[in-house]
């Protein structure tokens, strides 16, 4: 643990140390009358062709190129300094429709990122807590199976007098929780609201219950509770591999922004 | 493939089975086309794309979709707004206001970058430049106009300078502060060594002619300009002559090439908004090519000298003189504020100036005394007093009607002088010359002698010249007297011509033909009955009037600045500085006359009688051979009365605005900054002030109060139109 806030420590050191030569670069260049636009500018290309090199490090996986923990924490460092870098470029506020797209495009990769380093840093605690760590593959058949389940100890209840009042809570609020997938809000956000209010519903009906009835009670219960850990399992995999896509997008777009937009400043260059 | 549930559970599949996500557990999956390829399947499937399959082709979309809004918005009329990287600022978005003009970004933007040329136009050949000069934008052509042909060949510097040159007509240096290198490599030699301590000279006020612009086929050959920069005016002379003998000097100095190359845009970064600040760079900045490095205004910046510097004026005026003095005497409080501040103009240092017109600051006190002094007019003409008798009976070859016809009244001995500038009349006529000729340069004719022949020739001379003065302007008019002064091929015989002209100017040739009937055709009996009167109370407005006292055409001036007169004493400072330009020291009689009637003129005793006494406060119309006469000749004839004003289109390296200054209560004395240093002024050139020290600046100007931005005090472009 030491370790690892060590670790943290001297790459925040680090990347705060370029950031002041940086800064320190730039003024020594403006005092000069130089074109600071020019060397943030390409700072900037060389820091994000830099924070290219993880994708491609992620194919490569046959060469020996180090870690890619370490290679992602390189990653994550240098997409600070792009950052301090940028609003050294833009400045404020962003003048131009096309900078004005460019910039907007990489404050969205910025948070994608930071979202991305905030998902990856938090997912794996989080599926620990929430239970066996179950293949994303796999989550869909194990509902299924649950959902039977869910459905038999209904359809067992209603055969009887004491719980037929579970099998109507059943067909009524918990049918569908047990049938369909999580929506996308879910996905963005999990929480427990829908898994409490369902356990306090099953809570309110065992009164009307007989002891055979609230042995079934019981199963729902436990029933909810896995089939809520499977869509907590869903939602964070989804979410995990989903913000990557979202944030690989927007490179190539911003990619070709910034070739047209060296074009551009190579085309109307003063002088 | 002998587990074929294994196979969905890897990441890499593109597709899955349709079923997946209900859980039903497939044995096959889809197949290469994408279709289900179980068929023992009882249910529908439609395979399904996987997250790997977004992964891979959502970049490449937002790719497509990126180059595709580029190339719609490529063919947009709104194109160039698209691209542009901000709005422009106000000044230049009027000048291309029409936002689809095909040839917006092209007025400041080379169209084609490979056709730039080298980051100096001025360094290129000299007469490839005078070819280009007719298909070049001038400053009076707006940029929208010329030809994309044309504006292709031209930096986008070039295109800045191409408008702005009308207002800084030294851009086109494109050096630092618009200075040719030579002339800052001076200074900053200079500057070099006044660190050592050792500062050989003073920096000086020049004047410097601008050179580099003639080598630029974007400029017309500006006006010579003033700096108030300190620079030997012989080094600039040289590099002038080094440019203007070569044509290429940048390009053969590559020593200077940096500091030569100096674009637009290093300091001025458009489309950065509509109110951006164009002029705004930071202080460090400044520095970057300074020579001495400071940290702040109040620490470091280099002590004024000789500040404000002063300014050559034609008034002469002592302030400790007023002050102690005048003022004193009248118990007028004297208020800095009466005389040099008018709150409905502005002058280059807001709404204060050296002096304000005569009628707000003098006339109170000055009125007076300029009214007396004119109040018996200047003789233009007098009927010298000669003895008619005494030359008849010296045998005296004047006619008989002369004799019979000349004014009892001056007839009596010889007496008086004749006024200056009835010399100057006799000496337009071959008559009166050779009166003038046997008289001093002073005219006085008690120093003639009747028993001398050659006086009594001249006396015989001056009576007929002064009878056919009066006789030819009475008769033909003042052209016909003026073309005396024509020569055989036409020409003007100037400056004299213009004096007598300026003579002449005004006075009513019936006033001449009146004055001879009155004084030599008794036939006529005009004027026996006049009263005498005296010339202030009878004009008291100013005029011309017959004197039958004095027997003389006299005017009496308006009182200051009245034309006449000042007509009269230009062109006797026009004759003086004639004389003076002259190389050769033989000057024929009527020659040094003329001089010498030119002095008397403008002495301070005025026109012959102490009218006017303009040269007490006008020395610069007084005064030859001097630098003041060199003053006073710069600009029209009218300007050499005028106090010389700096011109509003001036730009100095340095920049002062009392605006700001006298709101604040400390400051509003202005003697808190202009203090007398003890001495009094020789001339206009010679300040009665002490410097000013950068500590009575820097106790405001810090960044906590006022500011201490190098901007705000200096100028970086010094010119002036």
């Amino acid at each position: 643990m030491i370790a690892s806030r060590l670790k943290t420590v001297r790459a925040v050191v680090v990347t705060c140390g370029a950031v002041a030569i940086m800064l320190i670069i730039y003024q020594w260049i403006d005092k000069q009358l130089g074109r600071t636009d020019y060397y943030t500018g390409f700072t900037l290309l060389a820091a994000s062709i830099g924070l290219m090199t993880l994708s491609m490090r992620k194919k490569l996986i046959v060469l020996p190129l180090g870690s890619v923990a370490v290679w992602q924490q390189v990653h994550q460092y240098l997409g600070l300094f792009a950052v301090a870098t940028f609003m050294m470029h833009a400045g404020f506020p962003v003048h131009g429709i096309l900078e004005t797209a460019l910039s907007v495009i990489f404050v969205l990769i910025s948070l994608s990122g930071s979202v991305g380093w905030y998902i990856n840093k938090t997912t794996p605690r989080k599926l620990l807590a929430a239970g066996q760590a179950v293949l994303r593959e796999d989550i869909a058949t194990m509902r299924r199976s649950i959902a039977q389940q869910a459905y038999h100890i209904a359809l067992t209840a209603a055969g009887k007098i004491e719980s037929a009042t579970l099998a109507d809570h059943y067909t009524q609020r918990l049918s569908d929780f047990f049938s369909r997938r999580r929506s996308i809000a879910y996905c963005l956000v999990p929480t427990g609201r829908s898994r409490r209010e369902l356990l306090h519903g099953l809570e309110k009906v065992s009164r009307h219950l007989g002891p055979e009835g609230r042995s079934c009670k019981q199963t729902l219960s436990e029933l909810v509770i896995a089939k809520d850990d499977l869509d907590f399992q869903w939602a964070m995999q989804i979410r995990l591999r989903s913000w990557v896509i979202f944030h690989v997008s927007l490179v190539w777009s911003f990619f070709i922004l910034v070739a047209y937009h060296i074009y551009l400043v190579y085309r109307y260059k003063g002088g | 493939m002998s587990d074929p549930i294994k196979r969905y559970r890897r990441p890499d599949q593109q597709w899955k089975c349709g079923l997946q996500d209900k859980g039903v557990l497939c044995t096959a999956g889809p197949d290469h086309l994408h279709r289900c390829s179980n068929p023992n399947t009882d249910q529908t499937c439609h395979p399904r794309r996987t997250l790997i399959w977004w992964r891979r082709y959502l970049p490449v979309a937002f790719a497509a979709i990126t180059v595709a809004i580029l190339i719609t918005t490529a063919n947009m009329p709104t194109h160039r707004e698209i691209i542009a990287p901000g709005p422009l600022t106000l000044a230049h978005a009027q000048l291309i206001s029409n936002p689809q003009d095909p040839h917006r970004c092209s007025a400041c933007h080379s169209d084609d970058p490979s056709s730039n040329p080298s980051p100096n136009p001025s360094s290129t050949d000299v007469s490839a430049s005078s070819n280009e000069h007719s298909t070049s934008p001038t400053s009076d052509q707006p940029i929208s106009q010329v030809s994309e042909a044309v504006l292709a060949k031209h930096s986008q510097s070039d295109r800045c300078i191409s408008c702005h040159s009308r207002d800084m007509p030294h851009l086109a240096i494109r050096s630092a502060h618009d200075l040719p290198v030579d002339v800052l490599d001076e200074m900053t030699a200079w500057v070099k060594q006044r660190a050592k301590g050792t500062p050989s000279t003073s920096m000086p006020v020049v004047l410097v002619s601008a050179p580099a612009a003639a080598n630029n086929n974007l400029q017309d050959q500006p006006e010579p300009m003033a700096l108030a920069t300190g620079v030997d005016a012989t080094t600039l002379s040289q590099t002038e002559q080094k440019k203007n003998g070569n044509g290429n000097e940048r390009a053969t100095s590559s020593s200077n090439k940096a500091s030569n190359d100096l674009a637009c845009s290093t300091c001025h970064r458009e489309h950065q908004g509509p109110h951006h600040d164009l002029q705004a760079i930071a202080s460090s900045r400044c520095q970057a090519c300074h020579q001495e490095s400071f940290k702040s205004f109040a620490n470091g910046h280099p002590q004024f000298e000789n500040y404000p510097a002063p300014k050559q004026s034609r008034i002469a005026f002592g302030h400790r003189k007023h002050q102690d003095s005048h003022f004193t005497k009248t118990s007028t409080a004297f208020d800095c504020r009466a005389c040099h501040v008018d709150t409905n103009s502005r002058s280059n240092v807001g709404q204060v100036f050296r002096s304000l017109s005569y009628e707000t600051a003098c006339a109170k006190c000055h009125d007076g005394s300029i009214k007396s002094s004119v109040s018996e007019g200047a003789i233009v003409f007098q009927v010298p007093s000669i003895d008619v008798e005494g030359l008849a009976k010296n045998n005296a070859a004047i006619s008989k009607s002369l004799s019979e016809q000349w004014p009892e009244e001056a007839s009596l001995m010889l007496d008086g002088k004749i006024p200056p500038l009835m010399q100057w009349l006799l000496m337009g006529e071959s008559e009166g010359s050779l009166a003038l000729s046997g008289l001093d340069l002073s005219g006085d004719l008690s120093k003639l002698r009747l028993d001398s022949q050659a006086d009594r020739k001249s006396l015989v001379s001056l009576a007929t010249a002064s009878r056919m003065i009066l006789e030819k302007i009475g008769n033909s008019g003042q052209s016909a007297f003026a073309q005396r002064f024509v020569s055989n091929n036409g020409q003007s015989v100037a400056p004299f011509d213009y004096g007598i002209r300026a003579i002449l100017r005004g006075a009513p040739p019936d006033l001449f033909r009146t004055a001879f009937e009155t004084w030599f055709d008794s036939s006529k009996q005009i004027g026996k009955q006049w009263k005498l009167l005296k010339p202030g109370t009878h004009l008291s407005d100013g005029g011309w009037m017959i004197d039958k006292n004095r027997l003389s055409i006299s005017y009496v001036p308006t009182g200051h600045a009245d034309p006449w007169l000042a007509s009269v004493l230009e062109s006797a400072n026009d004759l003086l500085e004639a004389d003076r330009m002259r190389s050769d020291s033989n000057r024929e009689q009527n020659e040094i006359r003329k001089v010498f009637i030119a002095k008397q003129l403008l002495s301070a005793q005025g026109v012959g009688q102490g009218i006017g006494r303009c040269a007490e406060c006008h020395q610069s119309i007084a005064q030859t051979n001097s630098t003041v006469t060199q003053i006073a000749l710069q600009g029209q004839a009218q300007d050499r009365w005028r106090s010389k004003r700096v011109s509003t289109a001036t730009r100095s390296l340095t920049k002062f605005d009392h605006g700001p200054h006298l709101i604040q209560p400390q400051l509003q004395s202005c003697i808190a900054c202009h203090a007398f240093n003890g001495e009094q002024p020789k001339y206009s050139i010679h300040s009665e002030f002490a410097n000013i020290k950068i500590e009575q600046c820097a106790s405001c100007h810090h960044p906590q109060a006022a500011g201490d931005q190098c901007t705000q005090c200096h100028n970086y472009h010094a010119s002036q139109r």
